[in-house]
């Protein structure tokens, strides 16, 4: 084999052009803007960044001023709830009413301490049917001690 | 002396292959690395695998589970219909919650009353409020006895997501349920907001959208005649210190003069779901002598 053919620094021109074309590619190769880390696609475990689509909210969070906040909301719901716990120690069968039929509605008042019953006949009922049915589902079927308190009838 | 040979011979015919081959190979090397380089950012956004989630540009979307998104519905539903109070036993039917008639917990026998599940009323871009507040009620402890003040799992919608919460107090799930339902405006990090008392001012000035409705009789009426659909929209009690809110279930009718129940759904209580007679129009029993509450204040709403 005839090793003159590889003798490449012969030719100067060649040689010359060759070098600028390697330097060329040097210079792309060092100043090229480098995008982003490809870790982010490979690595399942990296933090990835969303967007959230609820908007910010204007305010600033102050967590004492919002642990104040969570603390009222609680202290309005314990209020609630020990009226709820008084209500059914007072009035245990309170929760089983209201009684009600397209013809009468039965309820217990709070405020009045009472029964308040509504009668709606229509024409040819007899009212006093009406308030006997309402009582007996309130005594029988309820079982609520309805005589311990008073009860209002109003007719409509 | 023999002189060393320092040229190729002339007639070689390979003598200028080599640097050609060298030249086109770092043509090729250039032109590939500007071609990835600058076209590189497009293929990002292109993915054949139709399970992953949505990709836009060059950030990704969370992949989020299937969520129940109903249509919107209007906020006239037309007069409510007359109806007979439901008893039914531990286990309700499917559109009903259980309330039981006797112990301070949730039902276990055949005598608790059953209420309806809400529907229509408050809607925003991505439902209405009141299907997202049956989500979120699924979502607190599910057990006899004890505080409905945690959210067990998170409940996604429409890109709002609840998180779960070990504090899930009343007006947490009134923030959740309107954000879910896709009206924005409220916000789980505002103190304003979590504050039962902020939240009742806020609803007094409110930005667009946001209505505020005093209660009266004719509010209920008309929520009874269809005109102003309340399902959905935060009801304040007034407490000794501030307020106590659940959001509007259902107004049940039973006679045609006003008289029926209303059911609120809320958290940070014993019981999820809680009920208040009405006769003739009157709320009822929001208000006794007991101090503890001194009767509706008014309806937080959105329209």
């Amino acid at each position: 084999m005839d090793l003159n053919k590889f003798h490449l620094l012969s030719n100067k021109k060649i040689l010359v052009l060759g070098s600028i074309i390697i330097f060329i590619i040097l210079l792309i190769v060092i100043f090229l803007p480098k995008k982003k880390s490809p870790s982010l696609k490979n690595n399942p475990a990296q933090t990835v960044m969303y967007i959230t689509l609820q908007p910010p909210s204007p305010v600033p969070t102050n967590s004492a001023q919002l642990k104040q906040a969570i603390e009222e909301a609680k202290q309005s719901a314990r209020e609630y709830d020990d009226w709820q716990a008084n209500l059914r120690l007072t009035y245990p069968w309170l929760r089983k009413l209201p009684v009600a039929d397209d013809k009468y509605y039965v309820y217990f008042d709070l405020k009045e301490e009472k029964f308040l019953g509504s009668v709606y006949p229509a024409s040819g009922d007899n009212v006093a049917i009406i308030k006997a049915e309402a009582l007996r589902v309130l005594k029988e079927v309820k079982e609520i001690p309805v005589d311990d308190y008073q009860i209002s009838w109003t007719v409509k | 002396m023999k002189q060393k040979q320092q040229r190729p011979h002339p007639t070689d015919p390979y003598r200028h292959l080599i640097p050609l081959l060298i030249i086109l190979i770092a043509l090729s090397l250039t032109l590939s690395y500007v071609l990835w380089h600058k076209l590189n950012y497009r293929s990002l956004g292109q993915t054949n695998d139709t399970s992953k989630s949505i990709k836009f540009g060059t950030f990704e979307a969370p992949p989020t589970t299937p969520a129940y998104e109903p249509p919107p519905t209007g906020s006239y539903s037309g007069p409510l219909p007359i109806t007979t109070p439901a008893i039914g036993g531990p286990v309700p039917p499917v559109d009903y919650y259980c309330i039981d008639d006797e112990d301070p917990d949730m039902c276990d026998d055949n005598t608790s009353h059953l209420v309806p599940k809400g529907a229509g009323g408050v809607a925003g871009s991505c439902g209405t409020v009141i299907s997202q507040a049956h989500r979120l009620v699924m979502a607190l402890p599910q057990y006899m006895k004890g505080l409905r003040d945690k959210l067990t799992l998170a409940i996604s919608n429409c890109g709002y997501s609840t998180g779960p919460s070990d504090s899930y107090v009343s007006t947490h799930f009134v923030i959740d349920a309107y954000n879910l339902a896709g009206i924005t405006g409220l916000n789980k990090t505002d103190p304003a907001h979590v504050s039962p008392s902020g939240l009742y001012n806020w609803w007094q000035s409110p930005p667009a959208g946001y209505l505020f409705v005093p209660y009266s009789p004719a509010a209920v009426q008309e929520y009874a005649a269809g005109q102003r659909d309340l399902t959905g929209c935060v009801m304040f009690l007034t407490t000794s210190s501030s307020f106590h809110i659940g959001i509007v279930n259902k107004l049940e009718l039973f006679t045609a003069q006003g008289d029926g129940v209303i059911s609120i759904l809320q958290s940070g209580t014993s019981m999820y779901i809680d009920r208040f007679p009405v006769a003739n129009w009157n709320i009822s029993n929001s208000s006794t002598n007991m101090t503890y509450t001194s009767g509706v204040a008014g309806f937080g709403c959105y329209q």
